[in-house]
């Protein structure tokens, strides 16, 4: 059955609600977008759903990059009454803190083409990646304790980077209020082994260039020109936070029913956030997004070191710096103002970014003129973002926007549509080198597998919720 | 009567995998599902069984068992780099029994598939027939 949908405003759109529904169900969409969003209406019933919670304000939202998820459609924001709310494992997801970090170096497209193969094969002998595969670093109980509490700052603390790249990161790259005893020793030892790893799947790390720049004046505040090297990291929290997540719905699901809440879904499945079980998840989600932080800090040393290896140069000679590293699955407190009054609430965002906007204190110094950097990664061979936050997204979606492309191909069609071709050579003519663990993966990856996340920052921006600030092109990319 | 004959595919899905597996009895079907799981992290890789891990598991209904299950081997597979490709599995209630033998992942010969993230609640399923079992389970990828 078709789902009715109301468009209420420019790139804003407004779901029927459930009978039960206690807040409306909206979603950020462009008219080119909305065909795509019908094609599996799971995600709009999804977003109906989430719209039941106890204690959530204002509106479900979702963003334009919106698909089927579990229990949240992934592009999911939810807002819950800190006192009277409910916190829901499934509007952070399986992999906490999944993020994309981006840095910028002192380099030309043309200082690293010539040795861009030397790149890539530093790169991916550098940086972990694929089925099984584990970091150099080796973490014993005290080492993951620590990990779980300090986040980037213990990688930071072992000489993977440096403190003004921890400026540079959500939360400064540590969550307070993390509980290392509340995840699992199961949790603790899938990761002990995978700091400083990439995974598989759609992540990934991407050489790049910046090739377009809309808004020059916040670029150059951001410390962005065209034609300038960049590097995208895109990973997680790795098993480590898959377990947590999978430990808390388990303990969830018997807690909820004894709390009288009834969702429509069981990966819904929601506790108060001022019960024991919502403060034990709080905690040991706060810890894995610690643990996230920590392994993209030492991916990110890890990667500086890669490309100077691969241009045979020292790693302090490349000028290489955090431009920002933002999370797009996570849950955390916040003050937004709801029907005109300023409330305590915890902001669900799955697979959607936080995108505050100039002023807010949550900002970087640096950025605080200009709104903070929202990062948003494409397919690996076209394209990517960097947007700004803009005062809409404060408004109506608790300062948040999109996180990506959003698959368009199953895994099965990506292989059929790449049969016969080799992915890697087909790159390599456009002038885009691939190293991936898999050859599976190099088509599953294919571009024609992905939304264009350029209808997709357009939908953002139309909006208002960011301004599109530079489009980024990739040169090398590492998969798993 | 006619009893299925045990076997599983794996399901299309646009962002992740599912797996649909059906057997003649219950401790057949978790072991088809099982061999789905490791096709799609394992995907073309061969590998020598030489390890043996012994589980058991206990959960309050069949639905979490096949998820407990599951998971448990994907958390065994992460901590000690093994793939698994050879299951024994006995089921008496709820509580399971079962030897999984597999290799390193060092070892494995051929192009591996994806990590799976998590086994998921979504539509998780085990239904009954007068011909035997069909489960199915969608894995976050």
């Amino acid at each position: 059955m078709t789902i009715g949908i109301e468009r209420i405003g420019q790139g804003i759109w407004e779901v029927e609600p459930r009978p039960d529904a206690r807040v409306p169900a909206r979603f950020v969409a462009s008219n080119e977008l909305i065909a795509s969003i019908r094609e599996d209406e799971t995600s709009l019933k999804q977003l109906q759903n989430v719209a039941t919670l106890p204690g959530i304000v204002g509106a479900a939202w979702a963003m334009p990059d919106m698909h089927m998820g579990y229990g949240f459609p992934i592009g999911g924001v939810a807002a819950t009454d800190v006192d009277e709310g409910v916190v829901s494992p499934g509007g952070v997801g399986y992999d906490i803190n999944c993020g994309v970090r981006l840095l910028s170096f002192r380099l030309k497209e043309s200082d690293v083409r010539p040795h861009l193969d030397q790149i890539a094969d530093r790169l991916y002998e550098h940086v972990p990646c694929g089925v099984g595969q584990g970091g150099k670093v080796r973490a014993g109980h005290d080492v993951i304790e620590r990990v779980l509490r300090e986040g980037g700052r213990w990688a930071v603390g072992e000489g993977y980077g440096s403190q003004r790249d921890l400026d540079h990161v959500e939360e400064e790259s540590r969550m307070d209020g993390a509980l290392p005893d509340e995840v699992s020793d199961l949790a603790k030892r899938r990761g002990k082994d995978q700091l400083g790893t990439l995974g598989s799947g759609n992540h990934f790390m991407e050489l790049g260039v910046v090739d377009q720049i809309r808004e020059p004046d916040i670029a150059q505040q951001i410390g962005l020109t065209e034609g300038q090297v960049t590097l995208i990291l895109h990973t997680g929290s790795r098993g480590l936070g898959h377990q947590v997540c999978t430990d808390f719905l388990k303990r969830m699901m018997p807690a909820m029913r004894r709390y009288g809440i009834h969702v429509p879904d069981p990966q819904l499945c929601c506790v108060p956030i001022r019960s024991p079980e919502g403060k034990a998840y709080l905690g040991a989600m706060s810890a894995a997004v610690n643990f996230a932080f920590a392994n993209r800090q030492i991916l990110a040393s890890l990667a500086v070191q890669g490309v100077a290896k691969g241009l045979n140069t020292r790693a302090d000679s490349l000028g290489a710096r955090t431009v920002y590293e933002v999370a797009h699955n996570i849950a955390k407190i916040e003050t937004h103002l709801v029907d005109g009054k300023e409330r305590r609430v915890c902001v669900h965002r799955k697979g959607a970014t936080r995108a505050f906007p100039a002023g807010h204190r949550a900002v970087p110094e640096d950025y605080r003129d200009i709104g903070q950097p929202v990062l948003i990664p494409g397919d690996m061979e076209r394209y990517s973002f960097v947007l700004v936050g803009r005062p809409k997204a404060m408004e109506i979606t608790f300062g948040s926007s999109c996180h990506g492309a959003g698959r368009r191909l199953s895994r099965t069609k990506a292989r059929q549509a790449a049969k016969g071709r080799s992915i890697q050579k087909e790159m390599a003519q456009r002038g885009i080198l691939m190293r991936a663990a898999s050859l599976r993966t190099q088509e599953e990856e294919i571009a024609s597998a992905y939304k264009d996340v350029a209808e997709v920052v357009d939908a953002v921006a139309q909006a208002g919720l960011s301004t599109i600030v530079a489009r980024l092109r990739p040169l090398a990319v590492i998969k798993g | 009567m006619t009893r299925l004959e045990s076997g599983f595919e794996i399901v299309e899905h646009t962002a992740d995998t599912g797996i649909r597996g059906w057997a003649p009895d219950r401790d057949e079907l978790f072991r088809v599902m099982a061999l789905g799981l490791f096709k799609v992290i394992g995907g073309d890789a061969v590998i020598s069984p030489s390890n043996q891990r012994i589980l058991h598991l206990e959960a309050e209904t069949e639905n979490e068992l096949l998820h407990d299950w599951l998971e448990t081997l994907n958390a065994l597979h992460q901590i000690h780099h093994e793939l698994y490709n050879r299951f024994e599995v006995t089921i008496q209630s709820n509580r399971l029994k079962a030897n999984a033998y597999g290799g390193s992942l060092g070892e494995a010969a051929g192009d591996l598939g994806t990590e799976v993230k998590a086994v998921t609640w979504h539509d998780l399923s085990i239904e009954r027939s007068p011909d035997g079992f069909i489960a199915y389970v969608l894995l976050d990828i």
